[in-house]
């Protein structure tokens, strides 16, 4: 972006163009968490698996957002390391109900956290605790320290309950990763 | 028969009493042990964790340094394992054979299914391997069968018409949802478990301990649910969406017509001897036939007879004017039960054939008035052998895919192995081997090309398909498990070995184990690539091999008895481990550890990239290398000139030793003795220690021992000693005592003693050894 574009975004003429990557676990909701906050699509009902990656763009407050949806399962999640590279902002979902997996999820947050595209890079990072309408599932702080977010002090990081079929806690999330970028 | 009710209810109460103490104590027991056990867990858990912190710490320094180092790969290797659940108190018994990943409820979440032993060393509950236990099942099933006909009486024509179904060759019973459920309220009892994550979500009891369990698709339509076959006994329960669904037992065997005469003739003598008394006596044999029954409820034998008698006295006193006849029946019964005895355990001791239930049964009783009353009560019977089920697994029909079709494959005690359809529950192969059915393993598809490996009681392993049926190879170790691939075979023995043959009986290689197998299990999942196999050891720890690659050994807290690799709730690779304490292990497999996992068996082993460490090259080996191009002839000549003289000197020592018979075994033709000398103690006073052997075949006689010595330094008690026979075989001992003189000690003297082990009337000792003693000098001039 050249410096007239940047003037025309400090005017408020033109829009900031930002990139949000998506990534978690299969089965966590990622894909109807982009659905609820994308303005344009209303069906959320029928989702299949995402295979690969799918994009979407809309704009939300002042900021013109390419969200990256990554696929969870474990064939694809070789492709999010790809993408570190040119992400302003990453939306970690995880699935609440499922204890059994929390250790996976994190090993795979470790692994980010420490590939070498992220690893240098501020950047702000959004938990989302997903599904938190399933009785049995964790709260916050217990997602958090199964995650060992404790430990993560070179990022910035937020993490909230949510409900991605309601969209209950998304907002919240998302106005976070608002005012971040 | 009152007394007969009071002496029950008495028992009943005994009982009642004793499972109170037996409760308590348990809990009691339990608590007391609890207690150790947990401190010990817990401070392996966190050692358990602080490995895994450290795992995680070496990651991410590979990661930074991006070294390639073969160390670092090791580490790799090492924490490729995302450690789940560790319950060392889940308190499951079971084995590999009774663990499955089923997806249960058909939305692609595969849940853990164990067919638990439950506390089978000490439970009270379980009488398994008796007849009596064994129909129990099947009673209370028809009993509840009888309640529910008195609601409908059109339910009870179907169970005729299911009994009739029974008869015909494999018979099958659809079952009621809580048909099978009947140990209420009994803890330690066997118990299928179906798990959701790492907690029971489903408890299904069962009848007696389950040998083996296996799911499969039984139709090929989308979105069906797969059944969960349990082997139990001589049945195999089926169970779908988590309820009891169809009991199938397999055909009868028929038993041996030698035995099948035997109790004819004894039916038919006990029947015309019924017939030829009145029916006075037929009162006394339905007494004895209802105490028969009724006892055998209580299964006390001893009380049972005691009673039998008492009942027989009543009846006496009753009837004294029976009593002569009553007496006759009695002596023919005591004949005809002798004879059959006789004749039963005959058969039994040939060891030939092998006898029905019934007769082992009728054998193990304890004295022959229950002997009587068994025959007596149980006229009617169809002798015949119900197989045990001794292992079972699946094959897939005509489809690789997950939900396609398969077929059970059972091997059972009676050396026979079925491939049945679960559908119509009919057999549609059988094979007849030469012993009992230990193990199977399955490769292939059913409809194209397919093997069975069945390995037997006696160590003998089986080749199994469409059209042949061959010995491969007859072990002499017991094999613990069996893993079949494509071309090959793994047998795990039970002398620490891991044998590998191909499908042709050829062996290929053996690999030692450090210690004990107890498990092995193949590692199938998602790695298609790789064909890999699971050993656990005694030694608490299990190990990976590819082929016979060790690719890694997995430390565990604990002897693993039971373990499955596969797809858990939505983790493709992770591995389920149940150790012997009844523990639960759960291991996620890292996502991007599977292509270290896979590459292992392409890639040459690691030591061989590893560069041995050679120096430079220096000036003066140059130098060399060119000196040896120039002048080769010449050293070469020089060198064998060399050769030429050091043999010669070689041979002309080796002449020498001949001819002053210095060798320590003789060579003449006369005896052939063996002399070795021992020199003992370093100061003044020696001893000559002398082992003589006769190592030929003859007695050799008239020897004698010589000693030859310079007398200024040495006195010896007896310069000659004589030994007058050598017997052959026997190690004879002479000591000699040698006294020095101090004396002697400035003079250059020879020091040595010759010894000669000489014949009478010859002159060439056959024997010569010498000795160097008196090397004292030193140490005599230091102490003075």
């Amino acid at each position: 972006m050249g410096r007239f574009s940047d003037f025309l975004i400090a005017l408020g003429f033109m829009k900031k163009k930002v990139n949000i990557l998506c990534v978690g676990l299969d089965n966590s909701g990622k894909t109807t968490i982009i659905n609820t906050l994308n303005p344009n699509k209303v069906d959320n009902s029928m989702i299949v698996p995402t295979i690969g990656f799918s994009i979407e763009t809309f704009s939300k407050s002042k900021l013109n957002l390419t969200v990256i949806d990554m696929s969870g399962q474990g064939r694809y999640r070789d492709l999010w390391e790809h993408y570190y590279a040119d992400v302003d902002a990453v939306i970690y979902v995880v699935d609440s109900s499922d204890k059994i997996r929390t250790c996976v999820a994190k090993d795979e947050l470790e692994q980010m956290l420490n590939h070498k595209d992220l690893k240098k890079r501020k950047i702000p990072i959004l938990f989302f605790a997903n599904k938190n309408d399933i009785e049995d599932g964790m709260s916050v702080a217990d997602c958090s320290n199964a995650l060992g977010l404790n430990n993560v002090k070179t990022k910035n990081w937020y993490i909230c309950s949510c409900n991605g079929l309601t969209g209950d806690g998304i907002l919240t999330g998302f106005n976070w990763l608002i005012e971040q970028l | 028969m009152n007394f007969l009710s009071s002496s029950k209810i008495k028992l009943n109460d005994k009982n009642a009493i004793e499972d109170k103490k037996d409760i308590t104590s348990k809990n009691n027991d339990e608590t007391t042990n609890d207690i150790p056990y947990e401190k010990k867990n817990e401070s392996k858990n966190i050692d358990n964790v602080n490995t895994n912190t450290n795992n995680i710490n070496n990651n991410n320094n590979n990661k930074n340094e991006n070294n390639h180092n073969i160390e670092n790969k090791n580490e790799d290797k090492k924490n490729i394992w995302i450690d789940v659940v560790y319950d060392p108190f889940n308190g499951i018994q079971t084995t590999s054979d009774c663990i499955d990943l089923v997806d249960v409820d058909g939305i692609n979440q595969h849940h853990l299914v164990i067919a638990d032993f439950g506390d089978y060393k000490n439970n009270k509950y379980i009488k398994s391997g008796s007849l009596i236990s064994m129909n129990e099942d099947s009673n209370l099933i028809n009993k509840k069968y009888n309640k529910n006909t008195e609601n409908e009486s059109s339910v009870f024509k179907k169970q005729n018409e299911k009994k009739l179904l029974m008869k015909n060759r494999v018979s099958s019973l659809i079952l009621n949802k809580n048909d099978v459920a009947m140990n209420d309220n009994k803890t330690g009892i066997p118990v299928l478990k179906i798990f959701k994550d790492d907690n029971v979500e489903t408890k299904l009891d069962l009848p007696d301990i389950p040998r083996a369990i296996c799911s499969f698709y039984t139709d090929s339509q989308q979105e069906t649910h797969p059944t969960i076959a349990v082997a139990i006994g001589t049945t195999i329960y089926m169970y779908r969406d988590r309820f009891p669904y169809i009991k199938m037992t397999l055909p009868p065997i028929e038993a041996n017509p030698l035995e099948e005469e035997a109790w004819k003739n004894v039916i038919m003598q006990v029947n015309n001897a019924n017939k030829t008394f009145d029916r006075n006596s037929d009162i006394k044999v339905s007494n004895i036939s209802d105490s028969d029954i009724s006892l055998n409820e209580t299964s006390d034998k001893h009380k049972h007879s005691a009673s039998n008698e008492k009942l027989n006295n009543n009846i006496n006193n009753n009837n004294i004017e029976n009593n002569e006849q009553n007496d006759e029946l009695h002596s023919k019964l005591v004949t005809i039960v002798n004879e059959l005895v006789e004749t039963l355990s005959s058969l039994r001791n040939n060891g030939v054939i092998q006898l029905t239930q019934i007769s082992i049964e009728f054998l193990a009783l304890d004295d022959i008035e229950t002997k009587i009353a068994f025959i007596v009560g149980n006229l009617d019977f169809t002798l015949s052998i119900e197989p045990t089920i001794t292992t079972m697994t699946t094959i897939k029909k005509d489809s690789e895919e997950v939900e396609s079709i398969s077929y059970l494959v059972v091997g059972v005690n009676e050396k026979l192995v079925y491939i049945v359809n679960p559908n119509g529950c009919q057999v549609i192969e059988k094979f007849q081997l030469s012993s009992s059915i230990q193990l199977l393993s399955v490769y292939g598809l059913y409809e194209s090309k397919y093997h069975i490996i069945a390995g037997c009681f006696d160590g003998s392993i089986y080749y199994l398909s469409g059209n042949s049926c061959y010995k491969i190879v007859q072990l002499e170790f017991l094999p613990i498990g069996i893993v079949t691939f494509e071309k090959s075979i793994i047998i795990g023995c039970m002398n620490n070995t891991l044998y590998s043959y191909s499908i042709t009986g050829k062996k290929q290689y053996s690999i030692n184990l450090p210690s004990p197998i107890v498990n092995i299990q193949e590692l199938n999942g998602s790695l298609r690539k790789v064909k890999c196999y699971a050993v656990s050891l005694q030694n608490n720890e299990v190990r990976v091999f590819s082929d016979k690659n060790l690719i890694l050994t997995i430390p565990t807290p604990d002897i693993i008895t039971g373990m499955i690799f596969g797809k858990f709730e939505r983790e493709q690779n992770s591995l389920i481990m149940i150790t012997k304490n009844g523990g639960l292990i759960i291991k996620f497999l890292k996502r991007n550890a599977t292509s270290t996992f896979e590459d292992i068996n392409l890639r040459p082993p690691i030591e061989q990239k590893e560069p041995i460490n050679v120096p430079k090259k220096t000036r003066l080996y140059i130098d060399q290398i060119v000196r040896e191009k120039e002048n080769a002839i010449e050293m070469h000549t020089i060198f064998q000139r060399d050769l030429f003289r050091m043999k010669l000197i070689a041979a002309r020592a080796y002449a020498k030793t001949f001819k002053n018979t210095l060798n320590p075994i003789s060579g003449t033709s006369t005896a052939k003795i063996k002399m070795t000398l021992e020199i003992l103690g370093i100061n003044v006073n020696f001893k000559i220690r002398l082992d003589i052997t006769n190592i030929g075949n003859n007695i050799a006689k008239n020897l004698f021992v010589l000693f030859d010595y310079n007398n200024e330094i040495f006195t010896i008690e007896k310069p000659i000693i004589n030994i007058p026979i050598i017997l052959p075989g026997i190690n004879y001992t002479i000591d000699c005592l040698i006294k020095q003189n101090t004396q002697a000690y400035d003079k250059e003297l020879n020091n040595q003693i010759k010894i000669l082990l000489c014949e009478k009337g010859y002159i060439t000792p056959i024997v010569t050894s010498v000795a160097d003693v008196g090397m004292c000098q030193d140490l005599l001039e230091i102490y003075e």
